[in-house]
């Protein structure tokens, strides 16, 4: 028998209650909290095979160490959400090894494939930056006690990525030619990803379990605005262009097209010109991307063959 | 304990044993280098999620050690950025054992508790060397190292306890790269010199019988067979401390030279 | 291969008081020791403890804290 009702339950976290345990829950903020956190952990397992692809290649042991550093963090931070997912009662086992690939509840930006080493930098750069934002926002505002203390590692460590991608965006930049080059193609396919990585914009959808039951703080277009203000100054800093622009007189930055749009996943292109409905778009993402078989079967491989082993008395 | 002074750097050692020093280096070096490639396989597809994040920090453990080592090397009048981003197969000088790409689990098991251990094992003989950098340099990986072996041994145990094929995968893996592991480690007289120098505190032989002593108990108390090597030097080259010439797996040498991001090497 | 959940305690400084800063699943003590100290290496930590998380005792809750609970909760009358 749950202690409060939903209703209690959201007067009560608003004004700074910290929930603790299980019977502290009501039906309806552990279904929400489950999907927050599963979402969560896909999405930082995902980004480890797609940064896999350019840092098994990286141009040099520091890169390497730097990028391999990063993944680790991924993984570990994976683990973190599906061991409080485990807690809530959803097995760690299924969430890794059962599901189908097209299951998983990640964005659509860890669907694809990272051509080179400019590539994971600016995944670093854009894409962790969204996780920060995301994260960030849930790290100070969550009513969930275990979610907000394993989050200081998330944050201290995603921090790092970032700073990680920002940095070497600036320096591929500045060097020109290529480098330069294989960055604007990155952030050309990379940057709508990101727009879109916020979801559904308010005026399309007011109400959410999470914002009520404080699992989140901002909503999805106060969270993209905050994206959109660290990316859009950044890339015009470094001279990369990005459909968008900052405006002066606003103080803030916008996108310069109606979003959502159309997607050619074969030859990595935006059609700026082609806007979708957000059905359209939540399509594209359920679909998944062209990597999505290829990266779960990538994070399963030696679970599997060991299974297999051991069958094998 | 020697009494003797340190040597400070590669121009204080003795003109005969500045190429065998520079070699004993470089041998470290590339095989750390490798061996953190192939510990990198694993990052993503290893049996549990913990084993995940532990490969990935053994490799970039490995590859901070490789760097140093490859610094070490400027001394000696080589170039770490030719070392690092110039070399063909053929021109490292790695464990032999660390040849072949870590496939499967018990071969990741087997290069983590036996082939890692044996390069610890050489290690710790330079902790307390009189080469000045080798005594400077050797702690920090030697604490790290220890984190290697457990992890190696603990999986070892258990793919022991599992039985069945798990087991005998690792034991013909065994098969497969002990003896290389042993013939590392070179004829017993290899590096008397560097003993009675105070640069290596054991010879081929001794370092041979450390590393059995190590990994004999452990895998015997896992469930496997040591598995039996006649030791055949004739065609062995001292300065690779390899018998075969032809080098590491091709792949695994085009990462570690950065190949296809070479576009991007600014660091 | 039967895992368990171990919980990691931390500190940073000699002075500093240990921290439940995490867990890890692991098949025997000594991969749980390796997997903590790869997992939770955001510091470098002064003292790191593992220990199985069915080893706690609730002292004056009815359960632990959440994320120390017991295995197997005590089946319920």
């Amino acid at each position: 028998m749950p202690r409060f009702t939903d209703e209690e339950l959201k007067e009560k976290v608003q004004n700074g209650f910290i929930v603790e345990s299980e019977d502290e829950m009501t039906e309806s903020y552990k279904k929400a909290l489950i999907t927050q956190l599963t979402v969560q952990g896909d999405t930082e397992l995902m980004s480890a095979p797609s940064y896999f692809g350019p840092a098994k290649d990286a141009p040099s042991t520091n890169t390497m160490v730097s990028s391999m550093a990063i993944i680790q963090d991924e993984l570990g931070h994976a683990n973190i959400a599906y061991r409080l997912l485990e807690d809530l009662g959803v097995s760690r086992h299924y969430l890794m090894y059962e599901r189908e690939p097209h299951q998983f509840k990640h964005p659509y930006g860890f669907d694809q494939y990272l051509d080179n080493w400019a590539e994971l930098v600016v995944a670093n750069g854009l894409f962790d930056r969204a996780g920060i934002t995301l994260l960030g926002d849930v790290h100070r505002n969550t009513s969930y006690g275990p979610l907000k203390r394993a989050l200081v590692k998330v944050g201290l460590e995603e921090n790092f990525h970032l700073r990680h991608g920002e940095v070497w965006m600036r320096r591929l930049c500045e060097s020109g030619g290529e480098a330069r080059d294989k960055v604007q193609r990155g952030v050309s396919w990379m940057f709508p990803m990101g727009v879109e990585w916020f979801g559904m914009p308010d005026d399309k959808k007011r109400h959410s379990a999470q914002l009520d039951f404080r699992l989140k703080g901002m909503t999805n277009d106060e969270l993209r605005q905050t994206w959109l203000n660290a990316v859009v100054p950044l890339c015009e800093e470094i001279g990369i262009e990005i459909p968008a622009h900052w405006d002066e007189e606003a103080g803030r930055a916008v996108v310069d097209y109606e979003f959502p749009v159309n997607y050619d996943e074969e030859e990595k292109v935006w059609l700026l010109d082609e806007p979708i409905s957000w059905e359209q778009a939540f399509d594209r993402w359920k679909r998944r991307g062209p990597a999505n078989v290829d990266y779960v079967e990538s994070v399963r491989k030696g679970r599997f063959q060991l299974d297999e082993m051991l069958s094998k008395q | 304990m020697s009494e003797a002074p340190e040597i400070a750097a590669a121009a204080d050692l003795a003109d005969e044993l500045r190429p065998s020093v520079r070699n004993l280096i470089l041998s470290l070096a590339d095989s750390k280098r490798i061996l953190g490639i192939l510990y990198a396989e694993w990052v993503l597809g290893a049996p549990e999620l913990e084993a995940n994040i532990a490969a990935s920090s053994l490799s970039q453990d490995e590859w901070g050690h490789s760097r140093v080592l490859y610094a070490m090397l400027k001394d000696f009048g080589d170039e770490p950025d030719q070392l690092e981003h110039e070399r063909e197969p053929d021109a490292y000088q790695n464990i032999e054992a660390l040849d072949g790409r870590l496939t499967t689990w018990p071969e990741f098991v087997v290069a983590n508790a036996i082939i890692d251990t044996a390069l610890t094992v050489q290690l710790e003989a330079l902790a307390a060397s009189r080469f000045a950098p080798f005594r400077q340099r050797m702690q920090k990986q030697l604490e790290e190292e220890r984190f290697h072996e457990a992890h190696g041994s603990a999986w070892l145990r258990r793919m022991g306890r599992a039985g069945g094929q798990a087991r005998s995968a690792v034991q013909d893996t065994l098969g497969q790269r002990y003896p290389a592991v042993l013939h590392w480690f070179g004829p017993d007289d290899f590096y008397a010199a560097e003993k009675d120098e105070g640069i290596c505190d054991a010879t081929g032989g001794e370092l041979r019988a450390r590393f059995v002593e190590r990994t004999a108990p452990l895998l015997q108390g896992a469930g496997f067979d040591v598995p039996k090597v006649d030791l055949e030097f004739s065609s062995w080259d001292p300065a690779a401390r390899r018998t075969n010439r032809d080098g590491p797996d091709p792949e695994a040498v085009a990462r570690a030279r950065g190949d296809k991001n070479r576009a991007f090497l600014m660091d | 291969m039967a895992e368990r959940v171990y919980i990691v305690l931390a500190r940073k400084n000699r002075e500093d008081p240990l921290h439940h800063i995490g867990s890890v699943h692991a098949s025997d003590p000594e991969l749980a020791r390796v997997y903590a100290w790869k997992t939770y290496d955001e510091e470098r930590w002064f003292e790191m403890v593992v220990a199985p998380r069915d080893a706690f005792h609730p002292v004056n809750r009815a359960e632990a804290p959440f994320d120390i609970r017991p295995e197997t909760p005590e089946p319920t009358a």
